[in-house]
């Protein structure tokens, strides 16, 4: 132990001159917002790609505001001149975020121009990514050879984008063609090689990549998250050809593989500083620059920055960033998160923000909630997450295929769906858009919180009417004591399944026969809300027998209402 | 929206139904009491309130007199195994308090000099304490954060009650005799029953580096040769089991 002692003093010996030439403390990070713009020259044709101008155009934005100009050169000179790294400059927040010291942050709030300098902490813990790996199933490994899938993964594969009405999309000739994707994720290995993604290549799908964390185009190294997230929109599963051969391209994974796409790497696989807060910042501003109609967004950030009680779409930078995102006519689909099952339970951020379509995570077998798919409401009691899509999957990776469970892929799955809405049609503003995302939910106008409003339906935006009942399908049945919903007899009759002359194919393919769209049993859902809407309680039943529910009236307090919805149709009961 | 009101006669004849009992419920198949579900928690990693077990270990170190040459290296450590509970006021102020159970075992060179615990020579040789200790400290934390324990810093005091102690000695056994021979002796007249000291933590979430250093002598007075003392920092791991 001596020995560790005198160790010790040579290594504080050998550590004083290099101690002494360094500062006081230690460089942190800090948020140095800045007080105008004024007079800085700013021209949107310059500045903003024709992809982006059209966007603002198309959705009568003006061609840019006041979050659009640069920060004061002079004041970022002034700022670079006093600290010693900038890391971010954000033009939408008008500050800059840079490494000092305390003593060089107490000389940058003495500088003209600097409004406010705020510490800004950091926390390397655990990746955000919200992606869990279904343990049971390996990776088809691919090389010269087409990869096997088997054929549940194949049959879930399909149902995955089925379930979302790729049918419907394909009839209309709808698959996000004209519209531009920006992802933001850890990383997208083997997207520049992996045959899944041999005709986005082709056709140079791929339009812009840059690495925020690195400040350098190449995105495909760091993780394989983004990889597995870019297969939900624009994967396809193995064609007639071997590898970049030509042949035809296998069924589409996702229900964009004709749109564009921005790739960005905003996060590190094993850490989580505010760092990426920031790249996340950054990416969105880009984004806005190159065009971008849709961003998705499968990171959640949760515990390790933020309490529940603060997931209210205001505390954290990329909630506030999203939201400004969502302003600038952007799309804006995130993963509502994992930790459903968690002690956090709550959705994390920036899925919290108002104008952001968080999509929670549905069990390909059942249809319902998946229990590791984080719930509503946000902190401020809004409706989260706004909908929901298939929470396990079978999508790309680096290796091959792979079922993947988490809402990092329910949220592309949507995001897909969202482009070939828009691209039905593009009158729509990103405001409206998400409107009607939610509106086309199945189970809309009824929602809990941990499917939001449901599986979107693509029938809502295509012309076709959507396959609603005609009337109510259950009653309710007040007594002195309880409130019971009998179904209808016409609405517990189980109709015999038809096969059709010819089944309706969304595209051409090798493989097994096409699965069918998803046919889950009909549920019965419903919640006890308060005066002001928010949920006191949710369940979903099993439908067995016509006499379904019964709530006894001491729950219902004044002012609540009872809702259920059975089949399509909803109805509210109060007193 | 249907309003309460009297029973529509077609359901009359359903009424029976809806006694209890008579119809068998339908299965639950998700279920959330939001009331319940986003209550703000008081205790948490960063809340009011924070209690846990943990265990640590750590190694004898510090100043040895030639009479009483306690080994270093492992045969001379401390475990432990206790609870604590943080009391938070601020992001970056805290107090903990901990109890514990805490093992300690000094184990001794058999050097011509040694005149503790014994002068005879062995083939090993150990003094060994059961203790029940308690701590306070004041944690100052670095940074914001989530509700996460984070980075802190614990400037510990603590005391404890010895509840037993032993000598142990192995000797090499006589030819023919039994295969070893090992001989404690407990309740040592000669070491102290309370003791204390302060010590530091630094710790990141759920683990730490600790250094404690005890104030209080080991040995009663006039119990022990002259010179003989045995070393009072215990430098370790822990671990919080959260």
């Amino acid at each position: 132990m001596r020995c560790f002692f005198v160790a010790a003093f040579l290594g504080a010996l050998a550590a004083g001159p290099i101690a002494r030439a360094q500062p006081a403390a230690p460089p942190a990070r800090y948020w140095v917002a800045l007080a105008d713009k004024n007079g800085v020259a700013f021209d949107p044709k310059t500045y903003f790609s024709a992809a982006a101008r059209a966007r603002r155009l198309r959705q009568h934005l003006p061609a840019a505001d006041a979050t659009d100009r640069p920060v004061r050169p002079d004041y970022l000179a002034r700022v670079r001149a006093a600290v010693d790294t900038v890391t971010l400059v954000s033009r939408w927040f008008n500050a800059v975020a840079v490494r000092a010291t305390p003593a060089q942050a107490a000389a940058l709030r003495a500088l003209p121009g600097v409004q406010k300098v705020a510490a800004w902490p950091q926390q390397p813990v655990a990746a955000a990514v919200a992606a869990r790996r279904a343990a049971a199933h390996a990776a088809h490994s691919f090389g010269s050879e087409t990869p096997y899938i088997g054929p549940d993964d194949y049959r879930l594969a399909r149902r995955q984008t089925a379930a979302l009405g790729a049918a419907a999309w394909a009839r209309a000739g709808l698959d996000g063609r004209g519209l531009r994707i920006a992802l933001f994720d850890v990383g997208f290995r083997g997207v520049d090689s992996h045959p899944a993604f041999a005709a986005l290549r082709a056709r140079r799908g791929i339009v812009a990549t840059h690495d925020f964390l690195a400040n350098r185009p190449d995105v495909y190294r760091g993780g394989s998250h983004g990889t597995e997230v870019l297969g939900c929109l624009a994967g396809r599963l193995p064609g007639g050809g071997d590898g970049d051969a030509a042949g035809a391209p296998g069924p589409a994974l996702g229900l964009a593989p004709a749109a564009d796409y921005l790739l960005a790497r905003t996060e590190r696989a094993l850490r989580e500083t505010l760092s990426e807060e920031e790249a996340w910042l950054a990416a969105a501003e880009w984004a806005d620059r190159e065009g971008a109609d849709i961003i998705n967004s499968s990171l959640a950030y949760t515990e390790q920055r933020y309490f529940p009680e603060e997931m209210n779409g205001r505390r954290s930078l990329v909630a506030r960033a999203a939201a400004l995102a969502a302003r600038k006519g952007m799309l804006v689909v995130c993963a509502a998160g994992n930790d459903g099952d968690t002690d956090w339970v709550r959705i994390g951020t920036p899925a919290d923000a108002d104008s952001v379509l968080a999509v929670g995570g549905l069990d390909p077998e059942t249809g319902l909630h998946l229990a590791f798919s984080s719930v509503g409401p946000s902190a401020d009691r809004r409706v989260k997450p706004d909908v929901s899509a298939f929470g396990v999957v079978l999508s790309t990776t680096p290796g091959g295929y792979e079922r993947l469970e988490g809402t990092s892929f329910a949220a592309p799955l949507v995001a897909g769906f969202a482009a070939c809405a828009w691209q039905h049609n593009r009158r729509l503003t990103a405001a409206q858009l998400y409107g009607q995302l939610r509106a086309a939910g199945q189970l809309y106008p009824y929602f809990d919180y941990a499917s939001g409003y449901g599986l979107p339906r693509a029938e809502y935006f295509l012309d076709k009417p959507p396959a609603r009942p005609a009337g109510p399908t259950f009653d309710f049945v007040p007594t002195d004591s309880l409130v019971a919903v009998v179904v209808r007899p016409a609405a517990a009759v189980q109709p015999a399944r038809t096969l059709p002359l010819v089944a309706e194919l969304p595209e051409e393919g090798p493989g097994p026969p096409r699965a069918p769209d998803p046919d889950f049993p009909a549920y019965l859902y419903w919640n006890l809300a308060d005066r002001r809407g928010v949920l006191r309680r949710y369940e979903v039943r099993a439908v067995t027998q016509r006499l379904v529910l019964q709530v006894p009236r001491r729950l219902l307090q004044p002012g609540d209402a009872l809702r259920v919805e059975f089949k399509g149709y909803t109805a509210t009961y109060s007193e | 929206m249907l309003k309460a009101g009297r029973l529509p006669a077609r359901w009359v004849g359903l009424a029976w139904l809806l006694l209890p009992g008579a119809a068998r419920a339908q299965q639950v198949l998700v279920r959330a009491d939001v009331a319940d579900d986003t209550l703000t928690n008081l205790t948490g990693p960063n809340r009011r309130y924070f209690g846990h077990l943990y265990a640590g270990a750590g190694l004898v170190a510090g100043a040895r007199a030639p009479g009483a040459p306690v080994r270093a290296g492992f045969s001379s450590m401390e475990g432990q195994l206790g609870g604590r509970l943080k009391r938070r006021f601020t992001q970056t102020v805290a107090v903990v308090a901990d109890v514990r159970y805490a093992y300690l075992r000094d184990g001794f060179e058999q050097t011509a000099a040694k005149t503790f615990p014994g002068a005879g020579r062995h083939r090993a040789e150990r003094l060994a304490w059961h203790q029940v200790q308690a701590e306070i400290g004041l944690r100052l934390n670095a940074g914001r954060r989530g509700n996460t324990v984070g980075s802190y810093l614990d400037l510990l005091a603590w005391g404890g009650w010895v509840a037993a102690t032993s000598h142990t000695t192995d000797d090499d056994p006589a030819p023919g005799g039994p295969a070893a021979v090992s001989t404690t002796e407990t309740g040592l007249p000669y070491l102290r029953r309370w003791t204390g000291g302060v010590g530091a933590r630094l710790g990141f979430d759920r683990y730490a580096l600790v250094a404690r250093r005890r104030l209080a002598g080991a040995l009663r007075p006039g119990t022990a040769p002259a010179g003989a003392c045995l070393p009072p920092w215990v430098l370790g791991l822990e671990i919080g089991l959260f």
